[in-house]
């Protein structure tokens, strides 16, 4: 699945990176594949969504989420 | 006499008030901004990218 | 010879890292006031230079643009490295935030990669220890043979400890230790390896999150200590519908601290002092040394009355930046992107015009700069064309003036009301923009949230200075020369001097304009002197009333005032407007033609002069149509 589908609360490991415009930056924020990232809250309407990774939160769009693959790890 | 004496200092800081104003025209500088991004994440607006 | 016994003395020290590490805090704290904020050349990216004595030795520290890498992507990335390539630094440190040390290590490897020797310094410690994190300084130290240390940002034993560090350490005892040899022929090798363009630059991250991963796991021991401070705030403040009314809430609060607490009190002895006995005293002197009469009405009511009615509103303008830079140092204003990004992409804006546009409540001219930083160009225009709607300093004091005059009883909440109105109406001419001018096209929004924290004072006051002080400097430039010309304007028709204002120039140039307004309830030429004068300076509209209607009247309480007007049967201020064209007014002045710097630079950034015809009459235009509806809906509903 993709990290657009997850819900609040969620734990996933991160399986691979579509390309897009972000990848790079991404990458460069430390969202690689291998890394777990939890998914912590939306904003109102449900877009952008906050994640947090490597002791850090990060906010984004759904639908650059969508380019992210992952699986649950808990 | 009084009168000449404020009306030449007036006209003095009339004339420094202009060349500031056009000073900042020709260098594109503006008084009332600080140039820091308020965007709350302490980077300058371009590392927004 | 005593000039290189002075070089020997100076030592350049840089300051790098990562957003959000405290560093600015850091530089805030060791150089004080002593710096200066310039540019750096060919780019809006800030400069911030500052020195500092200590221990015999002249200290001159450099704070570049915070960024998570050097890829030279952005302007600010770009400056980063260049600077440490480039220039000689006798040290440079790298601030990193310990609680939030596998990301911030990024930008360390990659500079040592690059051979740039470094200090390391463990920032935010406290934040790291509350959070769970040990970290183990001597092991980090052993295996990347760069030194470390560690310091709790705000704390001055800290920041001394730092300085002392920096004048005693001897950098050249340290190089790259075996272990970053490695990494770094990891790294040279698979640059070797045949891959290109995107492929190369993944693998390099991999490896470089890979030999973090490898750091980590011996130097940094993570427990569990269940949610953060941050993530129990952020559960109310940037989560779901709930987090828009407590937006507002905020902003509201911040407004009634700002008004009805700090200023009121200030800005009426301000008034006090000003009207009252400082023109008594001028008065007085100008009498006594026999100056002529119209010279003494020049200073006395162009002079006095016009800087003097703005200067009453600098405190106001002052306190408000203390506000926001406050909230800013929170790190509140990153969740106000996040929760604002929703709407603002339903009116054709993306999230990140969010940040340039906040920075419209500061001034016009950085925001509209700042739409730069958006990478399309709808985006870019869209957000241009919507900064100059937000109430910026220099609107602060027609709204403060108008709201105290006309509702005395909820002063703050009408100037609050009105900085929704710009709000709502950046919205609703975008969405209209994106309707009729322009497609929608996708953007991406990125944006790290950084921990709440105790905002540093000495940032926020060096901050509140840096964007208030122009204020000071346009009251007594461009405000000063105006009030001159508007005095003579006011005075003098093409016979010379005028018994009456309203036989001068400016009340035959007022009254044209003026009578545009005639269906909006200010249609008298001292609105319209006021409203082209604005569009010189936002303050002058208040300085030309100023001018006009004397300070005295200006500043009086609105009862007095009405009365004084009633009773004396002239034209003051109270009697010129009703409370609900005021609020007209009020509306049109939040609305219309942006000011000529704002102008200017709008032509600059889109390089268009038809953009900023446009710009100026497109405004002008949908002021003039909003504030129609506010007066005559309000009198079709009973208002006056």
């Amino acid at each position: 699945m993709t990290l657009k589908e997850c819900k609040t609360g969620m734990t996933v490991r991160v399986e691979s990176i579509g390309d897009s415009i972000l990848k790079e930056r991404l990458m460069t924020m430390g969202l690689i594949p291998g890394a777990t990232v939890k998914v912590l809250r939306s904003a109102p309407l449900g877009d952008p969504m906050a994640i947090g990774i490597r002791s850090y939160n990060l906010a984004m769009r759904r639908d650059d989420a969508d380019k992210i693959n992952v699986t649950q790890v808990g | 006499m009084a009168t000449y004496v404020i009306g030449i200092v007036l006209a003095a800081l009339f004339g420094l008030a202009c060349r500031h104003i056009y000073n900042n025209y020709k260098s594109g500088k503006h008084d009332c901004c600080g140039t820091d991004c308020g965007c709350g994440c302490g980077c300058s607006c371009e590392s927004h990218k | 010879m005593g000039a290189a016994v002075a070089m020997d003395n100076i030592m350049k020290v840089a300051l790098t890292g990562n957003p959000n590490t405290g560093k600015s805090t850091i530089f805030n704290e060791i150089t004080g006031a002593r710096q200066k904020i310039g540019n750096w050349p060919g780019v809006t990216v800030d400069k911030k230079e500052g020195h500092v004595s200590y221990d015999g030795k002249e200290i001159h520290v450099i704070d570049l643009p915070g960024t998570y890498s050097v890829n030279a992507r952005s302007p600010e990335e770009k400056i980063v490295i260049d600077f440490l390539l480039e220039e000689k630094m006798d040290l440079v440190v790298d601030v990193i935030d310990s609680s939030n040390i596998e990301r911030n290590l990024f930008l360390t490897v990659q500079l040592l990669e690059k051979g740039i020797p470094m200090l390391l310094d463990l920032n935010m410690q406290d934040e790291a220890k509350r959070r769970g994190i040990k970290l183990d300084i001597k092991k980090l130290e052993n295996i990347l043979g760069y030194p470390v240390l560690v310091t709790v940002a705000r704390d001055g034993k800290s920041i001394k400890n730092l300085l002392h560090v920096f004048t005693s350490i001897s950098m050249d005892s340290y190089g790259p230790s075996d272990r970053l040899k490695a990494h770094i022929a990891k790294i040279n090798e698979i640059e070797a390896s045949g891959l290109t363009g995107n492929d190369l630059q993944e693998a390099i991250i991999k490896q470089r999150y890979a030999f973090i991963d490898e750091i980590l796991s011996e130097v940094a021991e993570f427990s569990n200590v269940g949610p953060s401070f941050t993530e129990k705030v952020d559960a109310f403040l940037a989560n779901g519908v709930l987090a828009l009314p407590l937006f507002l809430a905020i902003l509201y609060a911040v407004f009634q601290i700002t008004f009805e607490w700090i200023d009121q009190p200030i800005a009426d002895a301000l008034d006090d002092f000003i009207a009252g006995d400082f023109t008594d005293w001028v008065t007085g002197a100008l009498e006594g040394a026999e100056v002529a009469d119209w010279m003494q009405a020049l200073l006395v009511d162009g002079i006095i009355g016009g800087v003097g009615s703005v200067l009453v509103f600098v405190p106001l303008i002052f306190i408000l930046f203390f506000c926001l830079s406050f909230l800013d140092g929170t790190g509140y204003m990153a969740r106000v992107a996040f929760i604002m990004d929703p709407i603002m992409r339903r009116v054709g804006l993306s999230g990140k015009s969010v940040m340039p546009l906040m920075m419209g409540f500061g001034c016009g001219v950085p925001s509209i700069m700042g739409a730069r930083a958006l990478d399309n160009e709808k985006d870019r225009i869209l957000s241009i064309l919507a900064a100059p709607f937000l109430t910026c300093g220099a609107k602060l004091p027609i709204m403060a003036l108008f709201a105290a005059m006309f509702f005395p009883d909820n002063a703050a909440n009408v100037v609050f009301v009105m900085y929704i109105v710009g709000v709502v109406m950046a919205i609703l001419s975008t969405k209209l923009l994106t309707a009729t001018k322009y497609k929608d096209e996708t953007a991406t929004f990125l944006l790290e949230l950084p921990p709440y924290r105790m905002p540093d004072m000495k940032t926020v006051l060096l901050e509140t200075w840096d964007k208030g002080k122009g204020y000071l400097v346009k009251a007594g430039t461009i405000i000063f020369a105006g009030c001159v010309i508007i005095w003579f304007l006011g005075a003098f028709n093409f016979d010379g001097m005028v018994e009456e204002q309203s036989e001068s120039f400016l009340a035959s140039i007022g009254a044209v304009v003026g009578a545009l307004f005639t269906f909006h309830g200010f249609g008298n030429w001292e609105a319209g002197a006021a409203v082209i004068s604005g569009i010189l300076a936002k303050e002058s509209v208040v300085s030309t009333i100023g001018v006009l209607y004397g300070l005295a009247d200006v500043s009086a309480e609105a009862e007095d005032a009405v009365e004084t007007a009633e009773a004396l049967g002239t034209t003051g201020m109270a009697a010129a407007f009703t409370s609900l064209s005021a609020l007209a007014f009020m509306v049109f002045s939040q609305l219309y033609t942006p000011c000529v710097t704002a102008l200017g630079t709008i032509k600059k950034e889109t390089n268009s002069w038809k953009m900023m015809f446009f710009a100026a009459g497109y405004m002008f235009a949908l002021a003039w149509v909003v504030s129609l509806i506010v007066y005559q809906g309000g009198r079709l509903l009973g208002f006056e």
